[in-house]
């Protein structure tokens, strides 16, 4: 049962395959290989249907066949960003780069107190990360859920173990009671803090919010965290363009000021936070990788 | 890895590119661009080209589809064995390279004590694999001769390109350091 395991969805199987796939097919096979596996995916029912769902939302008036194009699309664009993410981790070759909010961006990597870059599942968020570890002198803690699979969280932690660069530590959030002290801390000493805002994983405490007008969770996490220590949020979002080309996106950064109304003052900071989410995602969809329904009455 | 910053114009840089042919390309591209100043950060990497990328994937795809075409469904109309060719091509053309990868890149990789990825092992094989194949089939009276005829005719063209290219290396060399002088090892 345990060797089965490994084939499932998220099996160590197919992190290996990628990885073998990355250092034997030559370049001009992979966009054959990538396409190819991108059906492959198709057959995963939950993800797809999961994908549609949000689709729905997301595009208003859209049809279902249209959607299951579309539903093509965020699998073809989620193959080539894992490639390319293995691709940076083993053969340490990276993507160009675009960036969109600049002032934002050179505000964060300047800036002399902690923040919270806030994030979503979009683009490669482990490829951001590596990028801002080389190009900014500033520290950062890269908060990410952990693989379900125990194979597989052992593969991961192999591998970040050898490529992640200095300047860059990955933390998960499952040890959450320490793990925000740990990041309370960082962020007192002026670290910055990378965190996923837009899915909530089970066992960690969540915020009520709206996202294109459907009710939905959104982590507590990273609220509380910049409550507690006072500290600016950013919005970053990456975004695939094209081949090993992506765009780094800077929303206007917020801050979740203390106040006796904590309840208002979070409900104002998530705001702030799905009309960015919003803003991208609408142009971006393609690149959204959530592969189970984000509002709330769909998921149960 | 190297990177440029700030130059968008560094797109064009030779290095970029992978085939000979885009090489030589690139170069006369890039004498001709202005310097594009722009919140870039461009890696070199000869694979780093897109718009190299996909016309050689198109080409090998569209010529692995004739050949299957021409092999597997010869009594098919051509156009009907054609659209039934190419989508089987896509998903065929990694076949070889998966054997290359199994088969040939370890026995390579041990003789030459190589530790690392196989992937210019396996560019290599398809290459030979595709140019067998092309003279095989440049030797038919059907239509499938032209095909063979000119993936043969590209290859010939590379050729002379990487001549060109070879004797161009001090000029292409300085051009690049001019473009990539803001570039940086990591």
């Amino acid at each position: 049962m345990k060797r089965l395991r490994r084939f499932l969805v998220n099996g160590v199987y197919w992190r290996r395959l990628l990885r073998w796939g990355v250092l034997n097919m030559p370049l001009w096979v992979e966009p054959t290989v990538l396409s190819t596996w991108a059906v492959v995916f198709l057959l995963w029912g939950p993800g797809r249907r999961g994908v549609i769902a949000n689709l729905k939302v997301i595009l208003p008036g859209s049809t279902a066949i249209g959607n299951f194009f579309r539903c093509y699309r965020v699998f073809w664009n989620f193959a080539n960003v894992i490639a390319d993410n293995v691709r940076f981790k083993e053969l340490r070759v990276g993507p160009d780069w675009e960036f969109s909010g600049k002032e934002h961006f050179e505000e964060l990597q300047s800036g002399k107190t902690g923040a919270i870059i806030l994030t979503a599942h979009m683009g490669s968020y482990d490829l951001a990360a590596q990028l801002f570890a080389e190009i900014s002198r500033r520290p950062l803690v890269m908060v990410r859920a952990p693989e379900t699979d125990p194979e597989t969280r052992e593969y991961e932690e192999e591998l970040h173990g050898r490529t992640v660069p200095e300047g860059l530590k990955v933390d998960f959030s499952t040890r959450a009671s320490d793990l925000a002290l740990d990041l309370l801390h960082a962020l007192q000493r002026g670290e910055l803090i990378a965190i996923q805002g837009d899915r909530v994983t089970p066992g960690i405490t969540a915020l009520p919010g709206k996202l294109f007008g459907e009710n939905t969770k959104f982590p507590a996490g990273p609220f509380a965290l910049a409550m507690a220590a006072r500290v600016p949020v950013y919005p970053l979002f990456i975004v695939r363009c094209g081949r090993r080309r992506y765009q780094l996106v800077v929303g206007k950064p917020f801050e979740v000021p203390r106040s006796r109304d904590r309840a208002a003052a979070f409900e104002r900071a998530m705001n702030e936070w799905t009309h960015e989410l919003e803003s991208v995602l609408r142009s971006a969809w393609y690149q959204w990788f959530a592969f189970e329904p984000f509002a709330e009455e769909k998921s149960t | 890895m190297r990177i440029v910053r700030g130059r968008a114009d560094a797109r064009w840089l030779p290095s970029r590119h992978n085939s000979a042919l885009f090489r030589l390309l690139a170069y006369t591209r890039l004498r001709r661009a202005q310097p594009e100043q722009r919140d870039v950060i461009l890696v070199i990497d000869r694979y780093q080209s897109a718009m190299e990328t996909w016309i050689v994937t198109s080409w090998m795809t569209l010529t692995f589809a004739c050949y299957l075409a021409a092999f597997v469904f010869a009594d098919w109309h051509v156009a009907l064995a054609l659209a039934v060719s190419i989508p089987l091509a896509i998903m065929l053309l990694e076949v070889p390279a998966i054997v290359s990868s199994l088969v040939i890149a370890p026995v390579w990789n041990a003789i030459t004590r190589h530790r690392g990825d196989s992937i210019r092992v396996n560019a290599f094989v398809l290459m030979v694999l595709f140019s067998g194949a092309s003279a095989y089939f440049a030797m038919h009276r059907t239509w499938i001769r032209f095909v063979a005829w000119q993936f043969l005719a590209v290859l010939v063209l590379d050729g002379i390109a990487a001549v060109i290219v070879f004797t161009l290396r001090d000029s292409i060399a300085t051009l690049e350091a001019k473009v990539g002088g803001a570039s940086s090892e990591q």
